[in-house]
């Protein structure tokens, strides 16, 4: 046992409710020794005379946010240059602003270029810029070099000639719905949907290094998670194979390596039960910094993109019906041998009927089951509604809605994909707290950037990028907002007994804050300052990640 | 131009078993067959030559590769591979629509599509064209066809069989609808498939496909049940039952014939038998659950 140490704090919100908000926290072994003043800490044996440090004595400590869904790809994706509207930061901590003209992403992807050898763009995002990028635009980057772009809603990508020479699609040997073409009959550069894209895999993985789910994403990835406050983050899916395991397995063990990872097992198994024999044999693999075991099954789409599944048969904008990924037969598979071995699934649904077939399923599955521990969460579920959220909390189902789509998205969501009354309650946090539904919140970085703050943020306030309230009785509070992305975050990992409050015998994992979210603003919330972290007891200086 | 043949279905129309039939049959060819994953495909070990993640190769040329680096790149591989491949044979996902994939082929050099043939299980394509949540797949399948197989035509009586391909020529009239065997159909596919989207086969498929898909079991009981009840729990929809048939005491009704098929049953009271043996033989899909549940229904009685 090593010596304990006594950090003192301007104020310390526990999220322990049995504890409160209070000054003191004593660290041993990376755990937590106890909590509370420091009078009483000193009473506690063993702490009598444990070194006090006061390095935070003017910071504010809040528990480790955890991210419930992100991807390590939020680190290689970097890899590439920053096409989007908004401004945002790397994991060198360097701020890149966001770009509004077609001239200044070619500018972009001109340094990228210079600096790198290859030309290769994300983020890009039309709607916000209100202007088309084509192949023209992507042959003033370069005229030999392939140069490609994509979309933010990763469903299009742009191509330059070279590009598209290379992808045999210059001239194009045939008309298809997905390469749409100029008054001369020449692509203009757009490719529309996965089909068509991997026609160009070859020239988009050539102009990245990586872009396997291996471990050397984590890295990055996890320097921008010290300077947003994160110390647990899951990776929303990995196919954890063995190489890209071995990697994970010794980075995590690295000991300056500041963040606990939680990768869910892909369903891409060849059947059901080969996933879930896989999910039980990673358990047994897991360690303090890599928590393995769970799975992620994916049974629609995206909203921005069109392809979540509605009930309703349609989109506002008349688009038709979003696409399943899954048949509903291999989804009740995969739950009911789930279920009998006690290995938790993360079922992505967006669209609320894909939410319907989940819950269906599990109500026909859990009939005659008395144990609801099964620990299910449905990541995203956008658009489930109150009913749904009540038939969530008779399950036992957990939710983890995506509110920074409101801020992001909202003004397209109200205009074009669900239409203003829908977009009131969209990723409706109110409705899932009243229904007693454990809630988390979350960013799915790289879609849009891990920031707990900002998260809980879009929660509070659900204002969107043009500033207007969508859905004002869906807000929920700054204190419901802090308890979802720390203790609510971590029951849906499963990790509830081990992080998510300060409570004595926990992993030290504590957010240092500048200010406290319990006292400012809360349209300030996503302003507050983020010192770093710690890290089962180990020291984190965001300005040093 | 290597021809394509694109092999759609929804899950458990029995893609995987045609596929198996077509790489076990020794057709002179240097087939390749592009699948969603290895796991349900049977290769005989003795004729594989190399094997890595995603290309098995066997003996005589043919190939079988797994889709994971997307379609428009396994196809050019194919393309460029020597010796040259005679036919490439695509097994689509269950829930995808074989037009995307129809789309992208006359975008990529030399290759061509065959055809696009949908598997349609005899069992439940009918009830899966009304599934509240993939009957619109199934049904975008079947509008995609040139020719429509149906499948397990052996498991449900040939009259019913009979007015499922009729349903099927109606409904679907741009495409030829037949029930065949699979050992037939590899032929036909592979070598001639304009004639063979115009002949009309019925053939019953081979046994082993029902073997390896379903698991079957019987239903004793001690004294007397209530029928309608028994025949209401096994035509749940969700228990996916194939099939049940058999002899039971109904407290009313006395000796009566049960037969489930699918969603639907039949009671028909039993002439005088002096010494009838009671019990319900059930076929259900393999792991579906079915096993378990209806074990549990012996306490109806
Ligand atoms: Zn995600």
């Amino acid at each position: 046992m090593t010596d304990a140490v006594i950090y003192a704090a301007r104020r310390i919100h526990t999220q322990d409710p049995t504890i409160g908000a209070t000054t003191h926290v004593a660290v041993r072994d990376g755990l937590i020794a106890g909590v509370g003043a420091l009078a009483d800490l000193r009473a506690i044996a063993g702490l009598e005379s444990a070194r006090l440090d006061e390095r935070f004595a003017d910071k504010v400590i809040l528990p480790g946010f955890i991210e419930g869904h992100a991807h390590l790809d939020g680190g290689t994706v970097w890899q590439s240059a920053y096409l989007g509207a908004y401004g945002r930061t790397d994991p060198d901590g360097k701020l890149w602003p966001g770009v509004l003209t077609i001239e200044a992403v070619v500018e972009r992807l001109k340094h990228h270029l210079d600096a790198t050898g290859k030309a290769s763009g994300w983020g890009f995002d039309p709607l916000l810029i209100a202007a088309a990028l084509d192949r023209h635009d992507l042959d003033a980057v370069s005229d030999v070099t392939p140069a490609v772009v994509f979309h933010a809603s990763g469903h299009i990508m742009v191509c330059n000639t070279p590009a598209l020479q290379e992808a045999g699609l210059f001239p194009p040997k045939s008309t298809h719905p997905g390469l749409p073409l100029d008054k001369d009959g020449a692509p203009i550069g757009e490719l529309r949907g996965a089909e068509l894209m991997g026609m160009a895999i070859r020239t988009a993985r050539s102009l990245r290094s990586s872009w396997t789910m291996d471990g050397r994403g984590a890295l990055p990835f996890s320097r921008t998670c010290v300077r947003v406050g994160v110390t647990t983050s899951t990776d929303l899916a990995n196919g954890l194979g063995e190489t890209g395991l071995a990697n994970l397995t010794s980075v995590t063990a690295h000991s300056d390596f500041p963040l606990r990872l939680v990768p869910a097992l892909m369903d891409n198994a060849a059947t059901p039960q080969a996933l879930i024999d896989r999910a039980i044999e990673l358990r047994g693999r897991s360690s303090d910094l890599l928590r393995l075991g769970a799975v992620k099954i994916v049974l629609d789409g995206s909203i921005q993109g069109f392809t979540a599944r509605l009930l309703n048969g349609a989109y506002y904008n008349g688009a038709p019906n979003g696409l399943w990924y899954q048949p509903p037969e291999r989804l009740a598979a995969v739950y009911k041998l789930a279920l009998d071995h006690g290995v938790q699934v993360h079922t992505h649904t967006n669209g609320d009927e894909a939410t319907e077939l989940a819950l269906e399923t599990l109500e026909r599955l859990l009939e005659g089951r008395s144990a609801l521990d099964h620990g299910f969460v449905l990541q995203h579920a956008q658009l489930i509604g109150p009913q749904q959220l009540q038939r969530a909390a008779a399950l036992g189902v957990q939710v983890n809605l995506f509110p920074n789509h409101i801020y992001y998205w909202g003004d397209a969501h109200k205009t074009l994909t669900v239409g203003p009354e829908r977009v009131a309650t969209m990723n409706p946090c109110r409705s899932a707290l009243d229904a007693g539904v454990t809630l988390a919140i979350h960013s799915d970085d790289p879609v849009t950037p891990i920031a707990p703050l900002f998260t809980a943020w879009c929660a509070v306030n659900r204002i969107s990028s043009k500033g207007e309230v969508l859905g004002p009785d869906q807000r929920i509070s700054v204190a419901e907002a802090l308890h979802a992305i720390t203790m609510g975050a971590a029951r849906t990992l499963r990790l509830d007994t081990e992080i998510g409050s300060i409570t004595p015998g926990k992993r030290a994992d504590f957010a240092i804050l500048e200010q406290d979210p319990m006292e400012i603003d809360p349209i300030d919330l996503r302003s507050i300052p983020v010192w770093g972290t710690v890290s089962s007891g180990r020291i984190f200086d965001a300005a040093l990640a | 131009m290597i021809p394509i043949t694109l092999i759609s279905g929804y899950l458990g129309a029995g893609k995987t078993t045609l596929i198996n039939q077509l790489l076990a049959s020794d057709l002179g060819l240097r087939l390749a067959v592009l699948v969603n994953d290895f796991g349900d495909i049977n290769i005989d070990a003795a004729r594989i030559r190399t094997q890595s993640d995603d290309v098995i190769e066997l003996a005589g040329g043919c190939v079988c590769c797994r889709l994971s680096g997307g379609f428009a790149q396994a196809l050019s591989d194919l393309r460029d591979r020597s010796p040259a491949i005679s036919h490439i044979l695509v097994e689509t996902s269950g829930v995808a629509s074989p037009s995307a994939l129809a789309d992208l082929i006359p975008m990529i050099d030399g290759v061509r599509l065959s055809l696009t043939a949908v598997l349609a299980d005899a069992l439940n394509v009918e009830h899966r064209l009304l599934d509240r949540y993939v009957g619109e797949v199934v049904r975008a399948q079947l509008q995609a066809a040139d020719l429509v197989i149906l499948t397990k035509t052996d498991a449900i009586p040939p009259d019913a069989a009979e007015a499922c391909l009729k349903t099927l020529a109606r409904d679907f009239p741009g495409s030829t609808i037949l029930a065949a065997s699979f050992g037939d159909l590899a032929s036909h596919l592979l070598f001639q498939p304009e004639k063979a989207a115009k002949r009309r086969l019925r053939c019953e498929p081979p046994a082993t496909d029902a073997h390896d898909l379903f698991e079957s079991f019987t239903l004793s009981f001690a004294g007397a049940v209530d029928i309608e009840r028994l025949a209401a729990a096994l035509a749940r929809p969700e228990l996916g039952l194939q099939r049940a048939k058999g002899l039971a005491l109904d407290h009313h009704l006395g000796l009566v014939n049960l037969d489930v098929v699918d969603t639907n049953w039949l009671i028909t009271p039993q002439v005088h038998d002096p010494e009838p043996t009671l019990g319900v033989v059930v076929i259900a899909r393999r792991n579906s659950g079915a096993a378990d549940y209806i074990t549990s229904l012996r306490d109806l009685d």
